[in-house]
């Protein structure tokens, strides 16, 4: 599992590991999009949305990141499988997500915070981090 | 934290002294009993309490009441006030969801009058109001409506029809404040609020049928309109996707402008601006108009929860009158007393209810427990900047309750007493099983002893309707 749930009284702590930026933000990614717990309807299509995004730190960069997806998800009313990335710098990123609707989510993310949020090595040479998500 | 970090003052009273941790500006004080206390320590609250107390221009003491839990940066169930003049505003001490508040509705009659009718009005109630994660309510706002929404807060609602001046008289600030500027507030703020108006959302938000179960404060009750067995119904919601969004951007505006004021940031959800700065100001003018998004987010449930009572009941049901409407995410400018000096404070509530004497004070229990209506007293104005508790506080985490707890058995425990519950996810409604919150009846005898609000009534569930 690239990612796993940690405890946390009221919301959700995520820790992310990835052996470069684009695994962690795409492990982030899909951890975040398994706690919204999506539905998808049935024959429903795949469609791609761009996004570009820039941060003052590669820890900036993956909250943001986080939240310009949970934006997509609420407005537009869909979960992202994957990102491809067109550009990914520790500050700044231009990428396109697949995108499936949703007929409903199980939680309600209000908001990706960047509570404990810190990307460092980790002793397996690893690049990790904890995500608190406001529930 | 450690409890030898911490001192007891008395029974339901302990302060964690300036000198624990460095960088601390003014101690913390916790109302709790000792065997809270062991519990709160249990995850990172009064780190985060120390935190908070760290922060620029901190007034008096940070003070934490009796159902405080971790958060993110600031714990919940906080409580922190900021000199106008020389201290900041933090987004992080207000929360995510800007001004998530409780309004209570009082109808003209009792539960024994309508027993019988209580699954179909859940039903009713369930079907009329939008519930669950992004599901849009029943108006989608254009910019200049939305505008107006931010701008009046409930008593746009009113100006539409959709509640009596009544209502906007019975909340807190009237229901709206006067200091938003829907010019502060994004596009995408905009974009994710434009069609919630009317929703609870899921999570810990729900409308719940109640009946009066106790009055303890017969002259209050009487002077408020309750009497024992009467209906009621409480709402719980915030101010949605667009509150959300007003954190989420402006928290990134104060991380970026921390420098420029020289605030150290041992966590960045501590981000704050001077409260007199350009980034200050702006945020504060648009937490006001998140804030009047929420009252009349409330206000327009209050009107789908109407049209429910009255299709199931008909016009001879009565009216359901609002009883009042309190925020308990929010930062409001205040005149309180410190060191004996009547100061001009921003004070911050965090999962906590103003409390000044007199006040109606709404606090929700548990999915399944008991809800109180407190009245403030003159002891919340010197100890907690006129505050309150907002709640039970959780104490299982979500992951948690979903590997302890089984739905079958929550809802066969509920329905034994008699509860009935109208939920669209069962994930969501195993998260917030009356197990995984603390006992509302020990947080809410720690605010009698502490003088800060007295009990008038008890509220006891009979339908819960949740995303």
């Amino acid at each position: 599992m690239p990612y796993k749930i940690l405890g946390h009284t009221a919301d959700i702590r995520l820790s992310v590991e990835g052996r470069d930026l684009e695994e962690l933000f795409k492990d982030a990614l899909k951890g975040m999009v398994f706690i919204a717990g999506p539905r998808e309807p049935e024959d429903s299509k795949e469609t791609k949305r761009r996004i570009r995004i820039s941060a003052g730190d590669r820890t900036a960069l993956l909250i943001d990141f986080l939240n310009e997806v949970l934006f997509g998800m609420e407005k537009n009313y869909e979960f992202y499988t994957d990102v491809d990335f067109k550009e990914l710098s520790p500050i700044k990123l231009a990428a396109e997500l697949k995108a499936r609707p949703a007929i409903r989510f199980e939680r309600n993310i209000k908001a990706v915070t960047y509570h404990e949020a810190e990307i460092t090595e980790n002793e397996n040479n690893l690049l990790s981090t904890k995500i608190v998500f406001d529930i | 934290m450690e409890k030898s970090d911490l001192r007891k003052i008395k029974d339901w009273l302990w302060e964690i002294p300036r000198e624990s941790k460095p960088g601390m500006r003014v101690p913390a004080r916790i109302f709790a009993t000792e065997k809270m206390i062991d519990e709160i320590l249990e995850d990172r609250s009064l780190d985060q309490l120390a935190n908070v107390a760290a922060l620029p221009g901190i007034a008096g003491r940070a003070v934490a009441m009796p159902d405080i839990h971790e958060g993110y940066g600031f714990p919940v169930g906080g409580v922190a006030a900021f000199d106008a003049e020389n201290g900041v505003i933090s987004p992080g001490g207000i929360g995510y969801d800007i001004n998530c508040g409780v309004r209570l509705l009082c109808s003209e009659i009792g539960l024994s009058e309508i027993r019988s009718r209580v699954p179909e009005l859940g039903k009713a109630l369930y079907r009329e109001i939008p519930s669950g994660v992004g599901r849009a309510g029943r108006l989608k706002l254009s910019d200049k409506e939305l505008d107006e929404v931010l701008l009046k807060g409930s008593r746009r609602l009113v100006e539409q029809g959709y509640a009596d001046s009544e209502d906007s008289a019975n909340a807190e600030e009237n229901g709206y404040l006067r200091t938003a500027d829907p010019k502060a507030v994004s596009g995408r703020a905009k974009d994710r609020g434009r069609d919630q108006l009317g929703t609870i959302g899921a999570g810990n938000h729900f409308v719940e049928l109640e009946e009066i179960e106790e009055i303890f404060d017969e002259e209050k009750a009487g002077k408020l309109g309750l009497f024992s067995g009467q209906v009621v119904i409480l709402i719980h919601t915030g101010s949605r996707g667009l509150g959300h969004q007003v954190a989420t951007d402006y928290i990134k505006t104060m991380m970026n402008a921390a420098s420029k004021y020289n605030i150290a940031l041992p966590d960045r959800e501590l981000a704050s601006a001077p409260f007199d700065s350009e980034e200050g100001q702006s945020y504060f003018q648009a937490m006001s108009a998140a804030a009047n998004f929420a009252w009349a987010n409330r206000e327009l449930v209050s009107w789908e929860a109407r049209q429910a009572w009255q299709s199931v009941l008909g016009e001879e049901a009565g009216k359901l009158r609002l009883l009042y409407d309190v925020a308990h995410n929010i930062a409001k400018v205040e005149e309180h007393l410190v060191d004996g000096k009547k100061k001009k404070l921003v004070v911050h509530r965090k999962g906590a209810t103003r409390a000044f004497p007199d006040q109606p004070v709404l606090v929700p229990g548990s999915m399944g427990t008991r809800s109180y209506l407190l009245s403030g007293e003159e002891a919340a104005m010197t100890e907690s900047f006129g505050s309150s508790c907002h709640g039970a506080g959780r104490r299982m985490s979500r992951t948690e309750a979903r590997k302890t707890i089984v739905a079958g058995e929550l809802k066969q425990n509920l329905a034994a007493k008699d509860i009935a519950v109208f939920a669209g996810s069962v994930a969501g409604m195993v998260e917030e099983a009356p197990e995984a919150y603390k006992d509302v009846d020990e947080v809410i005898d720690v605010i009698r002893r502490a003088g800060i609000a007295s009990k008038v009534a008890k509220m006891r569930p009979v339908a819960v309707i949740k995303g």
